[in-house]
């Protein structure tokens, strides 16, 4: 990919817009993560804390480890570090494409999933678009470190790093893959995918979760709004190199059975950037105007979600004495319930300090 | 590759416009445990894992 020339002044402009944009990011998604832990955030706070049990999750330990120091002052502490993180998606968008890429993606529901729910997926992002950085900027050396650690992070990593090998230049994939055989995260890595691999042949790989359309929805955002960005996304598809990207772990999440709204937030951002790219020549004002508003109508959806469900856990946090826990509650879900502040189980149930 | 990218977002678009599986789910504080509302049933709440 050819490098993109700019001048020291043009250089400084872009880097403090860039700059501009994370703060504004990172205000977002400490908004989003102010209370308690929901759902699968008390997974990752969980197994951040005790990585020695995060070692044997479905997820890899990379995010873990990364998480763990922040883990230890508590569930907070790892929802605001994963949003920070997270955040620094926008000003590589921003860096790479121009500063309107980074407000389609800061302004994208797929931004906003990733910094709503503090999960190893909303690190993604990040080193998504640090990828899509160094390959525009044609760096080898980044784009091999970045697409190392989307191999690390997480399976649509893994996914987003086999469809952009192709926009890697011979001397990058050499040394991408020197990155991943002198890293002992990597041979762990290659075990864990083979133990969930012969779970799978057994059946024995989770049920299936599907939801078509709050997956579609958490891509482009609630209709009618969702036909502008999914139409500007499909054009810029047939003009952007990045559009090889997109279908790839889609797919893959189709034929995993795992296709719901939590999983939707890296295409998400990929259909921003390409909504962005698929911008009109004429009438490229009032047409960003346009699929501005469309993307922050569906962040806005995501953003109410995300603070009432925050707010239903203070208040069940809140309510006197322990809640009810069916006998036949699973470990998995006391784990989860264990992972929120205040007492939703009996002291018998929590899993041990 | 394009014109699969280009597609999948088209088709994504028209998805979007059908009611969310996750709408239906019964609203945290619904059904037998209105006083109590067990963690289960709000772990049912589309933004919350289920």
């Amino acid at each position: 990919m050819p490098r993109v020339p700019l001048s020291r002044g043009d250089a400084k402009e872009s880097l403090a817009l860039a700059v501009g944009l994370y703060l504004l990011a990172a205000l977002y998604g400490v908004w989003l993560q102010a209370g308690p832990r929901v759902g699968d955030e008390a997974w990752t706070w969980l197994f951040a804390r005790l990585p020695e049990r995060g070692a044997l999750d479905v997820h890899p330990l990379l995010p873990y480890l990364l998480l763990h120091p922040f883990a230890r002052v508590g569930p907070e502490a790892v929802g605001f570090a994963t949003a920070l993180l997270a955040a620094l998606a926008v000003p590589f968008a921003a860096l790479a494409y121009g500063p309107l890429a980074g407000a389609f993606l800061l302004l994208s529901p797929g931004f906003a999933l990733a910094l709503g729910f503090s999960r190893p997926l909303s690190l993604v992002l990040p080193e998504l678009f640090f990828l899509l950085y160094a390959l525009r900027r044609g760096n080898d050396g980044l784009a091999a470190f970045a697409g190392s650690l989307l191999f690390l992070t997480h399976f649509q990593g893994q996914t987003l790093l086999l469809a952009a090998l192709p926009l890697f230049t011979a001397k990058g994939r050499d040394t991408l893959l020197s990155f991943l055989l002198y890293n002992p995260l990597t041979y762990w890595e290659v075990l864990r995918l083979a133990g969930l691999f012969l779970l799978a042949l057994e059946g024995k790989a989770g049920p299936p979760v599907l939801s078509p359309e709050g997956f579609a929805q958490g891509v482009l955002g609630p209709p009618p709004a969702s036909l502008l960005v999914g139409a500007l996304a499909a054009f810029g598809a047939l003009r952007a190199r990045e559009a090889l990207l997109a279908p790839l772990p889609f797919l893959l999440l189709l034929l995993g059975k795992r296709l719901a709204l939590v999983y939707a937030s890296p295409l998400g951002a990929l259909a921003a950037l390409l909504a962005h790219e698929g911008l009109p020549r004429k009438g490229r004002t009032l047409a960003a105007f346009l699929v501005l508003s469309a993307l922050a109508w569906g962040s806005l959806q995501v953003a109410q979600g995300v603070r009432q469900s925050r707010e239903e856990v203070a208040r069940l946090a809140a309510s006197p004495g322990p809640l009810l826990v069916k006998e036949e509650t699973s470990e998995p879900l006391a784990l989860r319930l264990a992972g929120y502040r205040g007492s939703f189980c009996p002291p018998g149930r929590l899993p041990a300090e | 590759m394009r014109f699969l990218a280009a597609l999948l977002f088209l088709a994504l678009a028209a998805l979007a416009f059908f009611p969310s599986r996750d709408d239906k789910a019964k609203a945290p504080g619904d059904g037998p445990c209105l006083e109590y509302p067990s963690p289960e049933e709000t772990l049912r709440s589309p933004w919350l894992w289920p």
